[in-house]
């Protein structure tokens, strides 16, 4: 083996686990994945059930979506000290990487000009005809066997949306990244926001739902006494206090309807456990009460400068390349779409896949725990989320019988246990780093991967990558927990682990962004350029670094968090 | 006599406009060529007589005429040229001056026109040159330039073609380099192009080399410059198998109506392949 082989694939190097991080390996064979944590999509401890559910069912459902792009790549999910973690490994031996390697670019070529037409006219239909499905069955009529049966439904279809996510979600990010190597390479003086100019101003459902709860906020501005409710009665209450008054209960139907259209989804994505809005309002009242306390203004207030500054963005990088080939141009024209039309769909996608899907299998599940709480095989409905899914179906076989009351209560603390300890970020087998095509180069700008950061520098100056153009300076609000958004005030950067859609309304209050987790095309990223906040993503242990209260200043375009 | 379009008769008269003018006149039988005219030596000579910095005003007034003829032919107002030297010693069988003397790539309007042609004219006394000359046993004192002025191509795609293999000799291949943007990166060897073999006998291709077309080049308000190919664009074959074949088909012909193995340039505009220029393979051993 030459010295360049040995380069390109550096013997397997088993990662030892940290000492406060001991690793007992459910079966022997993962320790040798090449395990990631991802604190993008669940930063905190997962319960059992959503980690049997992602390992179970999401990621194969996945495998088959790369498949179905000629991807040779396999997806493994697994739960480890309670913390999600993720492994992508090649899916055919090494010495055919080469052939499958053009193999998938060619599945990529075909698949940029068209994923978007395909969602909108033959996934997206599929997909809402499912969760038409759903919101018809009648839970609580079902027999036990017919409950069974839809929850067989219900996992393969939950394994069918996964497989569509990747199929639309490789091209839908792999376009924009392309997107951003083909401007670099054409456009000399780039600044390093500029790219991301290109394809902003679109809308999506992220948008969307942001804009309503804005607006659901403004018909309460309208009326002093659902004001003086809203400013001094605890979230909890606020639905009783509203419940005395005409304008009140205005306000009621207003947070049910808002719930209904946009309440299908919790903190994160991956985690089941967590109530969805539908079922406990409190972070749309707190939101709508954050935006009554500061005078927010309208979400869409920039709107037209952004869309104007991206069609602006576009005719100048068009005139600079007039007199170039007309391939290029093709190239360019052709990346711009699947870029803007990759963004929308980001956004969309985990809208009707990530956050209603979940909400669909959490209520099923919600249902199964109802029948084993009455049948006494857990004490509460909600610790269903304490057993794996194999469990469930296996009391529900036999007529809900067995007993997980004290696991149950042992897993729960093993949870409160591990969220006092870190996860390590990367266990079981390192393999170097991935191969550099077009797909690791667009996961890795999505969960922010890349060379480690200079740890050098000052300790009051955190490194992270840049999100959204701009700079700020206020009050940071270390905020893990959506429920805990009520302290955001107007103007605090909002400093988190990550944020998943079901977080953007608060980009209405925040002065700026700041995220442990993600790249430049993480969602958090792409909804501040539409919000026009700056955000700093992707900056390692700024939730650890930065204090609630600190000062600090956000520069978006350096991608830097300096705490004053 | 000034200058005579190409398709005028008597423009393939090399010794009236060097070798590269006469080769295209010859060549619009055989192919679609760029239009253009040639300007004569008796233009350069009048203005070595002069003595002069700037072109005698009847030569200017002529090449100001057929510019416009040229914008109507073209069907392109401020129709942007090529302004290419053509010795009378240049591109004769056996000696091949690629690049020694000086050209211009889109020149747009009249006067532009003028300043280069008249670079082109000292271009021939330049140090290369004249080397060369030396070094092939060529005249230097009595050396004379026509200038070819034609429509610049937008090429898409350029590539060189030959008929036989330039480097194995065999001439059952057709070889094809060719890279994106305008010929000059390509002809002027500052890219590794994409090769092609076709077989010449029922043009099947043989091999596709992908080559890493670090640069191309690309049009600027008034010239060219060199840029880098998208690294997304470089692993992309820059010719499609139809594009190649055309052009195998092309140099074959060419080679089959001059008698000689023929080495070619060419670019491709939309779906248009245009010949700019066809000479003897001059590296073939006989």
């Amino acid at each position: 083996m030459t010295d360049s082989q040995t380069a390109e694939h550096p013997e397997p190097r088993p990662i030892p686990a940290p000492d406060n991080f001991p690793i007992e390996w459910d079966n022997p064979e993962d320790s040798h994945l090449p395990l990631n944590q991802d604190r993008q999509h669940a930063p905190t401890p997962l319960t059992p059930l959503s980690g049997w559910l992602a390992q179970h069912h999401w990621a194969p459902g996945s495998s088959v979506g790369f498949a179905a792009l000629d991807q040779p790549l396999m997806m493994h999910i697994r739960r480890i000290n309670t913390y999600y973690y993720l492994a992508v490994t090649p899916s055919v031996p090494m010495e055919q990487m080469a052939e499958a390697g053009k193999k998938a670019e060619a599945g990529l070529k075909a698949a940029l000009p068209v994923f978007a037409d395909r969602w909108d006219n033959e996934w997206l239909p599929e997909i809402r005809s499912c969760h038409d499905r759903w919101n018809a069955f009648d839970l609580p009529a079902a027999s036990d066997s017919e409950l069974l049966e839809h929850l067989t439904w219900t996992l393969d279809t939950f394994e069918r949306f996964w497989d569509i996510h990747f199929e639309v979600m490789i091209p839908a990010l792999v376009g924009p990244s392309m997107l951003l190597d083909l401007y670099s390479d054409l456009i000399e003086d780039a600044g390093p926001m500029d790219a991301y100019k290109l394809t902003q101003g679109f809308d999506n459902t992220s948008l969307r739902a942001g804009e309503d709860l804005w607006k659901l906020s403004q018909t309460a501005a309208d009326s002093d006494g659902v004001k003086s409710i809203l400013a001094s009665t605890p979230t909890g209450d606020v639905m009783s206090a509203l419940e005395k008054s005409e304008d009140g209960k205005k306000l009621i139907a207003g947070i049910n309807s808002y719930a209904q259209a946009w309440g299908f989804r919790s903190d994160t994505v991956i985690e089941i456990g967590d109530p969805s809005w539908v079922e406990d309002p409190s972070i749309v009242i707190d939101t709508v009460k954050a935006y009554l306390r500061d005078g927010s203004e309208d979400p869409r207030k920039n709107w037209n400068e952004i869309v104007a500054e991206r069609e602006r963005i576009v005719s100048e990088t068009r005139e600079k390349i007039s007199g170039y080939p007309e391939p290029v141009k093709q190239q360019f024209n052709g990346m711009l779409h699947a870029g803007q039309q990759g963004h929308r769909i980001q956004e969309d996608h985990s809208w009707w896949i990530d956050q209603q899907a979940n909400h669909q299998v959490r209520k099923v599940f919600l249902e199964f725990g109802n029948r084993l709480a009455s049948a006494g095989v857990i004490s509460e409905r909600d610790d269903v989320f304490m057993l794996t899914g194999d469990e469930i179906i296996e009391s529900a076989k036999s007529g809900f019988t067995g007993d997980f009351k004290s696991a149950a209560s042992e897993r729960r603390a093993e949870m409160e246990k591990w969220a006092e300890i870190p996860a390590a970020p990367h266990i079981g087998t390192d393999y170097g780093p991935p191969p550099d095509n077009p797909v690791s180069r667009a996961l890795g700008r999505f969960f922010g991967w890349g060379p480690p950061r200079d740890s050098d520098g000052p300790s009051d100056l955190i490194s992270g990558t840049p999100g959204s153009s701009g700079k700020v300076t206020g009050t940071a609000r270390v905020i893990i927990k959506l429920s805990d958004a009520g302290r955001l005030n107007k103007g605090d950067i909002l400093v988190t682990a990550t944020t998943s859609p079901p977080w953007t309304p608060l980009f209405a209050t925040a002065g700026g962004i700041v995220t442990d987790t993600g790249g430049a095309l993480s969602h958090c990223a792409i909804v501040a350029r539409e919000y026009g906040i700056p955000a700093t993503v992707g900056a390692a242990g700024a939730t650890f670094a930065i204090k609630d209260g600190d000062r600090i200043e956000v520069d978006g375009d350096a991608g830097t968090v300096r705490i004053l | 006599m000034t200058l005579l379009f190409f398709d005028d008769p008597g423009a393939d008269d090399v010794l009236l406009f060097g070798g590269k003018a006469a080769s295209l006149a010859k060549l619009g039988s055989a192919a679609r060529i760029p239009p253009g005219f040639s300007i004569s030596v008796d233009s350069y000579s009048s203005w070595v007589d002069d003595g002069s910095d700037q072109m005698p005003p009847d030569v200017s007034a002529e090449i100001k005429e057929a510019y416009k003829v040229l914008e109507r032919t073209s069907a392109v107002i401020d129709v942007p040229v090529a302004v290419r030297s053509s010795a009378v010693d240049e591109d004769g069988i056996g000696e091949s001056f690629a690049g020694l003397h000086d050209t211009f790539l889109n020149v747009i309007g009249a006067d532009p026109v003028i300043e280069a042609v008249i670079k082109c004219w000292r271009s021939l006394s330049n140090q290369h040159a004249i080397d060369y000359r030396v070094a092939n046993g060529l005249e230097v004192e009595s050396a004379r330039m026509g200038v070819v002025v034609q429509q610049l191509v937008f090429a898409d795609v350029s590539a060189v073609a030959f008929s036989a293999n330039p480097i194995s000799g065999n001439r059952e291949e057709v070889v094809i380099n060719a890279s994106f943007g305008l010929g000059e990166a390509v002809v002027g060897g500052l890219v590794t192009p994409d090769t092609i073999v076709i077989k010449r006998s029922d043009l099947s291709r043989q091999s596709l080399t992908i080559g890493a077309k670090e640069s191309m080049t690309v049009r600027t308000e008034n010239g060219t410059d060199e840029k880098p190919v998208p690294r997304i664009m470089r692993g992309m074959p820059a010719l499609s198998e139809d594009q190649a074949t055309e052009i195998a088909e092309l140099v074959v012909k060419l080679e089959k109506h001059n008698g000689w193995p023929v080495d070619i340039e060419c670019a491709i505009h939309g779906s248009q392949l245009y010949l700019l220029q066809c000479r003897p393979i001059t590296t073939l051993s006989q």
